[in-house]
């Protein structure tokens, strides 16, 4: 009875540590951010004295076309970042997928960018887009072009944080796509091509399907990381000029430190919060459906096998 | 497939391969080349790649645990030198910690059939996701009134830091290992 018992407290006890932890520095914090955001809270205040106002936080932010410019602009760079990204990781593994000498020294190559602090990649970048000793104006000026106003103009600046981010995060898409590309079964390739199926239709017709589900997954998780992204920006052009980059996750910075509205940065990372939810269900519904289906696949090739 | 010899490739496809790697790491060594040479030189207008590297840069932001008394930097800024200690030992124990944590907790879902294994998986998906813009208000809320012993609070501890950063990574820890155990 007592053996029985602890064999089967075991997995609890591996699992406490993360457990407690997670739940006193995560599952806590956000539930007082979910309380906070009906609230009227100054920095000063403990959150005891802060007045209940129910809704008018979130009311507030609906009528308010600062949030609403901010809550666009996340979402034509989310959407921007993904698509160029997805379209350029993928073309580049379709085309880097051969048998090359030195694969993996180019693939070490290609990760660098992921593997340094945001907060470098700004001021690496900054530097670079610096408006006369900076690299690019540099270029074009040595070229006889006219420089680019990279990070004082509205529409260049949001160009300029988008291609940042492209860089630090195309490698991270390549690397998946090409580990799925080489995982692929030889044998529907080697059948299309004795078919007489040419590159262009290999591409479309098995390569791309056969990758799907894992482009999926990897696209859900860039576009979830792409609402995360702070220090890029923060550091490149803090959200100016004007509101022209004022991502969501820099404007809750702003609102709660330089306006000292908590109550009001708390709603907003409350519907961050909630639209991140649905992409994070969307893909756990995804990856589920997929592993059904494979089973059920496996389940009916055992059958015809018999 | 992978042991067999090299093919010999069509020559756009180095030159790509080539374009491709100076996009991923010339920024980067863009920066190390900046770190070498001098503010003057960085802002003059006519740039050259040929210039006299100095370390003088790394001086000026080291001088305070060099062993010598760098002779070009008149004011020294002590506050590099301690920053750096702070990232290494923060880092150094977060890093732990949450490897260790997250072993454990990896190791159980995968070894172990119980009760409400499916909802945890869900649920470090979804804590991976939370923003750290998010977190913003309430950890300063909770840090600096709640979590106190004493008259010590979380906030502006190293100790402080080092709790959201492990919870932080938790989820990933632990569905990243989660894959790498279960095989």
């Amino acid at each position: 009875m007592q053996a029985a018992n602890t064999q089967r407290l075991t997995p609890y006890m591996f699992l406490a540590p993360a457990i407690v932890i997670l739940a006193v520095a995560l599952m806590y914090p956000i539930g007082y951010m979910v309380y906070a955001s009906f609230l009227d809270w100054n920095p000063s205040q403990r959150i005891g004295e802060a007045g209940w106002v129910g809704l008018r936080n979130y009311l507030f932010l609906l009528n308010d076309p600062k949030f609403r410019e901010s809550f666009s602009v996340t979402l034509i760079f989310a959407a921007s970042v993904v698509t160029i990204e997805m379209a350029l990781g993928v073309g580049l593994a379709l085309l880097l997928d051969r048998n090359i000498r030195g694969m993996s020294v180019l693939r070490t190559l290609f990760i660098l960018p992921m593997m340094i602090a945001p907060i470098v990649v700004g001021l690496m970048w900054r530097y670079m887009y610096h408006p006369t000793v900076g690299t690019f104006n540099r270029t074009l000026k040595s070229l006889g072009l006219a420089p680019v106003p990279w990070l004082s103009d509205a529409n260049w600046a949001l160009a300029a944080v988008i291609i940042a981010d492209i860089w630090q995060w195309t490698p991270f898409i390549f690397i998946l796509a090409l580990a799925a590309l080489q995982s692929l079964p030889r044998s529907a390739l080697e059948a299309a091509r004795i078919d007489g199926a040419n590159g262009w239709q290999q591409v479309l017709h098995i390569k791309l399907p056969l990758m799907l589900p894992v482009l999926i997954i990897t696209g859900l998780l860039r576009l979830i990381d792409a609402f995360k992204v702070l220090e890029v920006v923060l550091v490149l052009t803090n959200g100016g000029p004007g509101l022209s980059t004022e991502i969501l996750s820099l404007r809750i910075s702003r609102t709660a430190s330089e306006f000292r509205e908590l109550g009001v940065a708390a709603a907003m990372s409350n519907i961050l919060l909630l639209l991140l939810l649905v992409l994070t269900l969307a893909m756990f519904i995804f990856n589920k459906m997929q592993e059904t289906r494979q089973a059920r696949l496996r389940a009916a090739a055992e059958k015809g096998g018999h | 497939m992978a042991t067999a010899a090299p093919e010999r490739q069509h020559p756009g496809f180095y030159a790509l391969v080539t374009a491709l790697v100076i996009m991923s790491v010339g920024p980067i060594v863009l920066m190390l080349i900046t770190s070498l040479r001098l503010n003057v030189e960085i802002m003059s207008d006519t740039s050259s790649l040929l210039f006299m590297p100095t370390l003088r840069n790394y001086e000026a932001v080291l001088c305070d645990v060099l062993w010598y008394r760098p002779k070009a930097v008149d004011l020294c800024d002590p506050t590099f030198a301690r920053a750096l200690g702070n990232s290494l030992f923060i880092a150094t124990i977060a890093t732990i910690l949450t490897l260790v944590i997250g072993c454990m907790a990896a190791y159980a879902i995968v070894r172990f059939r119980f009760f409400g294994r499916d909802g945890l998986s869900l649920m470090t998906l979804i804590m991976r996701m939370v923003p750290p813009a998010v977190l913003l208000v309430p950890v300063f809320g909770i840090w600096t009134f709640q979590f106190c012993i004493g008259d010590q609070c979380a906030a502006g501890t190293h100790w402080g830091i080092i709790l959201i950063y492990v919870a932080m990574n938790l989820p990933f820890v632990i569905w990243i290992l989660q894959s790498f155990i279960a095989t």
